[in-house]
């Protein structure tokens, strides 16, 4: 029987991002960080609510999303198990496309959101 | 039922304070009776002191003289502590519904899978036993009683008699306890006596019940002050307007005399059990009874659709 | 639906609490029941455990709870607003003498809470603070493995650590046993955390009823600047914007349905800068009910 990972999930339950996506999001870090890796077994749906403490319902349709798109994968009899941990790139995909959209709010363009981000990461090195 | 022993536990403190002073009433009232008509012999006796055997039992023949227990029992309980066990009666209905609204454990016994009825009836069957106790109580003790006054009064007489006629104390004695109508044929007439004494204030106390049903939310200090007062004033109004029944029955008239009267006297003393002639039966009088059950009854049903169709809080 | 609420009117005298009250709670669902005070919920509630008298139709189970079907209640956990206990009994008294009303009690699950709620069960009920006995009161409606949960304010007067193991506890009564849990309050952060559905209570009616990831993704704030001169009716024509204000020199609009949607018009219209935020339980309560007058 594989050890399932204990891994813990904060959520802010009053920010206005809803709860399942927060712990959607919360588990693909943990798997781009490699807190947990490809073939980790998952706590159950009900073992993470508790942890939380969050609704098992809304545990559940967290894992429903990440099965969908192909991070997680539930084998039957078995459990929740991690199925692909090349989340990284879609993660960084996801951080870009919200930095697009903030810089475009404020009225920048692509070019300039670009210029930016290059001087950012030469001050940072 | 579990409710019921609940209820008796929760207000066992009313209850044991009405048995004892329906206890310690009834004996007091007997013993003071009782000495009452010893002293009246032990007069005639100390005035006419060479009274002989036949002459005695002439005096015995008159009405005060005919040491009957039982009827003097049943004036001191029933007829003298009617006071004590209508107020108790009242005070335990209101107690019944206002200890139930103070912690509000109403919102907790209407949201239990039993239904409204069961939990009415335990409270209409705790107020029942309830009286019941508290009027068989001195009853039961009765026999104590009579043993008391037999070992202390009675002697005494039988002593300072047989001092002044001569006559052994042991004779006396065999002679008085032939013709004291004592327990234990008494004893089974009392009881039967007490169960429509027992009904007529399970009634008084179901109709207050139905009014703590009914005034729930009002202030219940108040409740009980209001209803005592209201009680206490009718009777004595009824008792000086209305005449009240002597031991044996007769009515000495009050202050209204209306050809009404003895009609609503033979209707209210029937209905209210306060009959003597129903009393010192050696048989439970069945039609005041079976009158009680079914205004029980009506009282109980009336309770129930009071509480079905308001708000449970 | 385990619990339905169709057009439940009711009133106090002349005062009406409940003004047509209409809702569902789907089996197995976690419902936050939330609204100022006095809004009803509790009257609500109390007519859920068929404490009142109203017009309409409630049904729990399947069944008018008007009909006063005792049986009903078999099922139910109830725990009240104001508490509900005899004072001279010892907690285990009072969970004996409750479990005497059902079929069976959770030994094994009292023992359990007790402890997490740090209850001494020898303890008279008199003797308790307000924390004690609202875990009390809560234990006695879990004792018996009801279906359903209907607690009344259950969060008030617990401390915070109290509070994070009452969440727990409620989460687990859900994903384990498939509990309905009903619960108002009106600090929502507490519903929040749990509840999958909401029911927005105001003044006796039902303003908002709908499942709190759908609200959290309905309800968007959007800050908009156009360079051309929009006029703020081009705006609120726009379908799902719930309403729209002047905002310096743009636009802040409140979205109530599809935001996408509103986006991609918005864009439509040439904006200078456009930004979408998140509103979370309380900027979309205030929304709804600050609106009613």
């Amino acid at each position: 029987m594989d050890e399932k990972k204990k891994i813990k999930v904060f959520i802010n339950a009053n920010s206005g991002i809803p709860i399942y996506l927060q712990i959607a999001d919360a588990l693909k870090y943990s798997v781009a960080s490699g807190l947990l890796k490809e073939g980790d077994k998952l706590l159950s749906v009900r073992e993470l609510a508790a942890q939380i403490p969050a609704n098992p319902n809304t545990v559940a349709k967290a894992y429903q999303k990440l099965i969908k798109e192909g991070v997680l994968e539930m084998r039957r009899g078995m459990g929740t198990f991690v199925k692909n941990d090349s989340v990284k790139e879609s993660e960084l995909k996801k951080l870009a496309k919200l930095l697009i959209e903030k810089a475009k709010s404020t009225g920048l363009t692509g070019e300039e959101i670009v210029k930016i981000v290059k001087e950012e990461i030469k001050n940072d090195n | 039922m579990m409710l019921i022993l609940k209820e008796l536990k929760e207000h066992k403190w009313t209850i044991i304070i009405g048995i004892l002073i329906t206890v310690l009433y009834s004996f007091a009232m007997v013993l003071s009776k009782t000495k009452s008509i010893v002293s009246y012999v032990e007069g005639t006796i100390t005035r006419n002191p060479n009274l002989t055997f036949s002459q005695l039992s002439q005096i015995e023949k008159s009405s005060e003289l005919m040491i009957d227990f039982s009827k003097t029992f049943f004036n001191s309980v029933f007829l003298n502590s009617f006071f004590v066990v209508l107020i108790i009666s009242i005070v335990l209905a209101v107690a019944l519904v206002s200890y139930e609204e103070k912690n509000n454990t109403f919102e907790y016994l209407f949201t239990r899978p039993v239904s409204y009825a069961r939990i009415l009836a335990s409270k209409f069957i705790s107020g029942i036993v309830a009286i019941a106790l508290i009027v068989i109580a001195p009853v039961i003790l009765y026999p104590a009683e009579m043993k008391f006054i037999a070992k202390t009064l009675i002697p005494r007489f039988a002593v300072s008699y047989s001092v002044s006629s001569g006559v052994e104390p042991a004779k006396v004695m065999a002679f008085i306890t032939k013709n004291i109508k004592a327990f234990p044929v008494s004893l089974s007439a009392l009881f039967c006596s007490s169960v429509p004494y027992i009904l007529g204030f399970s009634i008084i106390f179901a109709l207050a019940l139905l009014g703590g049903i009914l005034f729930r939310k009002r202030n219940s200090f108040l409740k009980v002050s209001i209803v005592i007062i209201v009680c206490v004033i009718w009777s004595i109004f009824w008792a000086y307007a209305f005449g009240t029944p002597d031991a044996n029955g007769k009515f000495a008239t009050g202050f209204i005399n209306l050809p009404i009267n003895s009609t609503l006297r033979k209707f209210g003393f029937n209905t209210l059990f306060l009959n003597p002639n129903y009393y010192n039966l050696n048989h439970i009088p069945l039609l005041p009874t079976i009158f009680g059950i079914l205004v029980l009854t009506g009282l109980f049903f009336l309770s129930h659709f009071v509480i079905v169709h308001r708000d449970k809080i | 639906m385990i619990i339905e609420f169709t057009s439940v009117k009711k009133n106090f005298g002349k005062f009406p609490a409940l003004k047509g009250v209409s809702f569902s709670v789907p089996e197995g669902s976690i419902t936050g029941f939330i609204g100022r005070n006095g809004a009803g919920k509790t009257t609500t509630v109390r007519t859920m455990m068929g404490l009142m008298n109203y017009k309409g139709s409630a049904k729990v189970k399947g069944r008018e709870v008007k009909e006063g079907y005792a049986l009903l209640r078999e099922g139910i956990g109830y725990m009240p607003e104001t508490f509900s206990l005899y004072p001279y009994l010892s907690c285990k008294e009072m969970i004996e003498f409750n479990g005497k009303f059902f079929e069976k009690i959770d030994y094994d699950k009292i023992k359990n809470y007790a402890e997490i709620f740090e209850l001494d069960l020898n303890k008279r009920i008199e003797f308790l603070s307000k924390g004690t006995k609202k875990a009390l009161s809560f234990i006695i409606a879990v004792s018996t493995n009801p279906e359903i949960l209907i607690l009344d304010e259950p969060l008030s007067g617990m401390d915070p650590i109290a509070r994070n193991n009452f969440l727990k506890i409620l989460s687990e009564e859900c994903g384990k046993n498939g509990t309905t849990i009903f619960y108002s309050s009106h600090i929502l952060e507490d519903v929040e955390k749990i509840a999958d559905r909401i029911v927005l209570i105001h003044k006796g009616k039902v303003l908002l009823e709908d499942e709190l990831d759908s609200i959290k993704e309905n309800y968007k704030r959007i800050t908009v600047v156009f360079k051309n001169a929009i006029s703020k009716k081009d705006i609120e024509q726009i379908n799902g914007v719930k309403r729209t204000e002047e905002d310096g020199n743009g636009f802040l609009i409140i979205t109530k349905h599809n935001p996408e949607n509103i986006l991609e018009q918005l864009n439509k219209l040439s904006p200078s800068s456009i930004g979408i935020f998140d509103m979370n339980l309380n900027d979309v309560f205030k929304e709804i009910v600050g609106g009613e007058k």
